[in-house]
C-alpha cells in the first residue's frame, strides 16, 4: 500500500508565515454559548426519546420483515381439506350404497366354480 | 502551540483523551441522543479547541470560526440520530464542520479584513527582508486561491492542522489515494509560488 508523503516543514512554514497561527479565543464563552442554545433541542430529545425503547429500535425492521414474510405465507398456502360433516358421510354412503351392488351378488354366481376348483 | 506541536501527526481525537475516547464517544452520544447535556458538554469540551483549529484555517476569519463551531455542534444535534453507534464520532463530526464551513465559505460573503500574521507587526527583521517575506505571503496566498476548494482544505489541514492523510480520508469522505493525489498537485502549485523565494533563501 502506498503511503502519505511526510508533511514538507518549509511549505508548513509559509503557509503558517501566510495566515498566522490559529488565534487564542475564550474557549470558555464559546462553550457556554454552545451549550446554552443546545438546552432547547435536547430537553425535545430528553421527552421525545423514552429510554427503554431506543434499544428495541433496531429490531423494528426485524418485526416488520417477519410479519411480512408470515402474511405471504398464510396468504399462498393451499386450503386445508375440509373435514367432512356427519351429512356428509351420510349423503356419501346413499351414494355407494346405491352404486355399488352387493358383495354377495358379485360373488354368487362364480362362487361354486371357485370352491369346487379349490377343493379339487 | 509548540514547533514539535506543529510537526507532528495529530490524531482526530484530541490528545488527552486519549486511548479510552473512541469508547466514550460512543457513549457520550448514545447519552446525547436522550437528551443528556451533561453528555453533550463533554464532547462539546473534548473537540471545541480542534474544531475550532479547523474551522479557522476553513473560514480564515475569528467570528466566522467560531460561528462554525457553533453551528457544527447544533447540527450534531440535529443530526444524533442519524449517527450510527459503533462508528467513530471524530470523523462523522469533522465532516459535519468541514462541509457546512465549505458551503458557508461559497454562500456568505466573508468579512473581509484579514487577520495580520503577528510576524507581521513584530519588529524584527530589515525592511527589505519583511518586504520579501510580504510578497511572498501575497505569491502564497494567491496560490492557495487558485486551488480547488476540497485541495486547499486537504493542504490545510495536512501541513497546517497536522491531520493524517487517512483521517482527512475519513472526513471529507474520499479514498487514501484520492487525498494523495490532492496533495501531489496541490504541492506542485504551491512550490513553484515558493521558487523565488527558495532561490533568494
Amino acid at each position: 500500500m502506498e503511503s502519505f508523503p511526510d508533511r514538507d516543514p518549509r511549505l508548513g512554514a509559509a503557509l503558517r508565515d501566510a495566515y498566522g497561527e490559529v488565534p487564542e479565543i475564550d474557549f470558555a464563552a464559546l462553550r457556554g454559548r454552545i451549550t446554552a442554545q443546545a438546552e432547547l433541542p435536547l430537553a425535545r430529545a430528553g421527552k421525545s426519546q423514552p429510554r427503554g425503547w431506543r434499544p428495541l429500535r433496531a429490531l423494528v425492521p426485524l418485526a416488520a420483515a417477519a410479519g411480512i414474510a408470515g402474511a405471504a405465507f398464510t396468504l399462498t398456502r393451499p386450503a386445508p381439506p375440509a373435514v367432512p360433516t356427519v351429512a356428509d358421510r351420510q349423503q356419501v354412503e346413499q351414494i355407494l350404497n346405491a352404486t355399488t351392488p352387493d358383495l354377495a351378488e358379485l360373488v354368487a354366481p362364480q362362487g361354486d366354480e371357485l370352491l369346487t376348483a379349490l377343493g379339487s | 502551540m509548540t514547533g514539535a506541536q506543529r510537526g507532528a501527526v495529530v490524531p482526530l481525537v484530541p490528545r488527552g483523551a486519549a486511548e479510552a475516547a473512541p469508547d466514550d464517544d460512543a457513549a457520550l452520544a448514545e447519552r446525547v441522543r436522550a437528551g443528556d447535556a451533561a453528555a453533550f458538554d463533554g464532547l462539546v469540551n473534548r473537540y471545541m479547541k480542534r474544531a475550532f483549529a479547523v474551522a479557522y484555517r476553513v473560514m480564515g476569519q475569528k467570528e466566522d470560526a467560531e460561528d462554525l463551531v457553533q453551528e457544527a455542534f447544533m447540527a450534531v444535534l440535529q443530526r444524533i440520530d442519524s449517527f450510527e453507534a459503533g462508528r467513530p464520532f471524530a470523523p462523522w463530526f469533522f465532516r459535519i464542520l468541514v462541509n457546512r464551513g465549505l458551503n458557508a465559505r461559497k454562500s456568505r460573503s466573508l468579512r473581509t479584513v484579514e487577520a495580520i500574521p503577528e510576524a507581521t507587526a513584530a519588529s524584527g527583521p530589515s525592511p527589505e527582508r519583511e518586504a520579501e517575506r510580504g510578497e511572498l505571503r501575497g505569491r502564497l496566498r494567491s496560490a492557495m486561491d487558485t486551488l480547488p476548494e476540497r485541495q486547499r482544505v486537504i493542504v490545510e489541514l495536512f501541513e497546517l492542522e497536522g491531520f493524517a492523510g487517512p483521517e482527512i480520508a475519513q472526513i471529507l469522505e474520499i479514498s487514501d489515494a484520492t487525498v494523495r493525489w490532492h496533495l501531489h498537485e496541490a504541492r506542485k502549485t504551491l512550490k513553484k509560488a515558493l521558487a523565488p523565494y527558495e532561490r533568494s533563501a
